[in-house]
């Protein structure tokens, strides 16, 4: 769901883009970790909270608590993003500010580095194949299909290569991945390696010759 | 050197090394053999020709045997295509048994194919759209075709040739 609203900063009007979801998907991964976080509130009538994906970063990174300020104590907490909006959290008695404040940090870094592999991911398969081609490996993508899952890279990629290279290829394309998605430890990526077709090898020029032979013929 | 490998399968009779041999630059390796209850001939290994491209690139065809006792060779043969051609016999289409040839093939490659319909220089061949009907297909391209004449085999391999660059592409 997206919103709009204005905000006032340093008297100038600024207009924003808001969308909820994300905003609930962080609190949600901010607290997951936390020890002693009964339940989150974030109610549909908080219409102004924004995204804060954004504002999120800057208040944390700039220490700007007049844009966001966490109020409370003793089991019950109000994290106020831009005095317009706001994010109940209800807690045992030993969870505290800090605790919360530092949750919400690591749910920053993870939600960048969610944005970082999501940004690379729409482009890993040119990256792989330059990536072979570079090494002078003979090898094609077939399909990709990955996917980030929690805290995870899952999903498939599906390779053709020549017979008896399968293992050593298997192993460059985990360092590759490794090195190109990040962060992502955990990784589920199923690699499958098949044997390379004749239909894979050909060329493009090789088939324009056999074609313009046959026509000669 | 870079073998470019195409399959000419079909039922029995349906022409493929008459196919292959008006093709072929060299003469086919025939396996024919006598069939005992005629004096026909039918193939009980595979064909196999070759056109030449240059040094280093050549286009082989392989055939299939008819015989539905070697149909043990269509796993051998179906390694490394870049296409098949199915035949069929216009005079007299055995549709389950092509049916059967195709299912197999494209279940077990993703080369691309076409249907070729043989023999429709004589005169008891089936029109194509009739086989067509009969094979129940619509997505595929089906073919007139005659195996002997060379020009009508060419025509049949360029379509097939085009639509693998189509899938390179």
């Amino acid at each position: 769901m997206s919103l709009s609203y204005e905000s006032c900063d340093n008297g100038t009007i600024k207009s924003y883009h808001v969308e909820r979801e994300p905003m609930k998907e962080l609190v949600t991964i901010a607290f997951r970790h936390v020890r002693g976080i009964r339940q989150i509130h974030s109610p549909d009538n908080s219409s102004t909270i924004s995204n804060t994906a954004e504002s999120l970063r800057d208040m944390l990174y700039s220490n700007q608590m007049n844009l966001f300020s966490l109020e409370g104590k003793k089991g019950c907490f109000y994290l106020r993003v831009w005095n317009n909006g706001w994010i109940g959290v209800t807690t045992d008695i030993g969870v505290n500010e800090i605790l919360i404040k530092a949750a919400l940090e690591r749910a920053w870094r993870l939600l960048c580095k969610h944005d970082q592999l999501e940004q690379r991911l729409a482009y890993i398969q040119k990256d792989i194949e330059d990536y072979f081609s570079s090494r002078g490996v003979s090898a094609k993508v077939r399909d990709i299909n990955l996917f980030v899952k929690d805290t995870a890279l899952s999903g498939k990629i599906h390779i053709t290569a020549r017979e008896g290279r399968k293992e050593a290829i298997r192993e460059q394309l985990v360092q590759f991945i490794e090195k190109q998605l990040p962060h992502f430890i955990d990784n589920n990526v199923n690699i499958i390696i098949e044997k390379q077709s004749l239909l894979d090898r050909i060329t493009r020029d090789q088939l324009l010759k056999i074609i313009r032979r046959v026509e000669r013929l | 050197m870079m073998k470019a490998k195409i399959l000419v399968t079909g039922d029995f009779n349906a022409g493929k090394t008459t196919f292959i041999r008006s093709i072929s630059e060299i003469d086919p390796v025939y396996t024919d053999r006598k069939m005992f209850e005629s004096e026909e001939l039918t193939t009980v290994a595979m064909d196999f020709g070759r056109i030449t491209i240059d040094e280093d690139l050549a286009l082989y065809l392989f055939g299939t045997p008819g015989q539905e006792r070697f149909d043990f060779m269509w796993d051998i043969l179906k390694e490394d295509i870049i296409g098949f051609v199915l035949l069929v016999d216009s005079t007299g289409p055995k549709i389950q048994n092509t049916l059967k040839i195709l299912e197999f093939f494209s279940n077990n490659s993703d080369a691309p194919y076409v249907i070729a319909c043989t023999k429709q220089d004589q005169h008891n061949a089936l029109p194509i759209d009739i086989i067509r009907q009969q094979l129940n297909i619509d997505d595929t391209q089906v073919l007139s075709c005659v195996a002997t004449d060379r020009e009508s085999v060419k025509q049949v391999l360029l379509v097939l040739l085009r639509q693998v660059l189509e899938k390179m592409s």
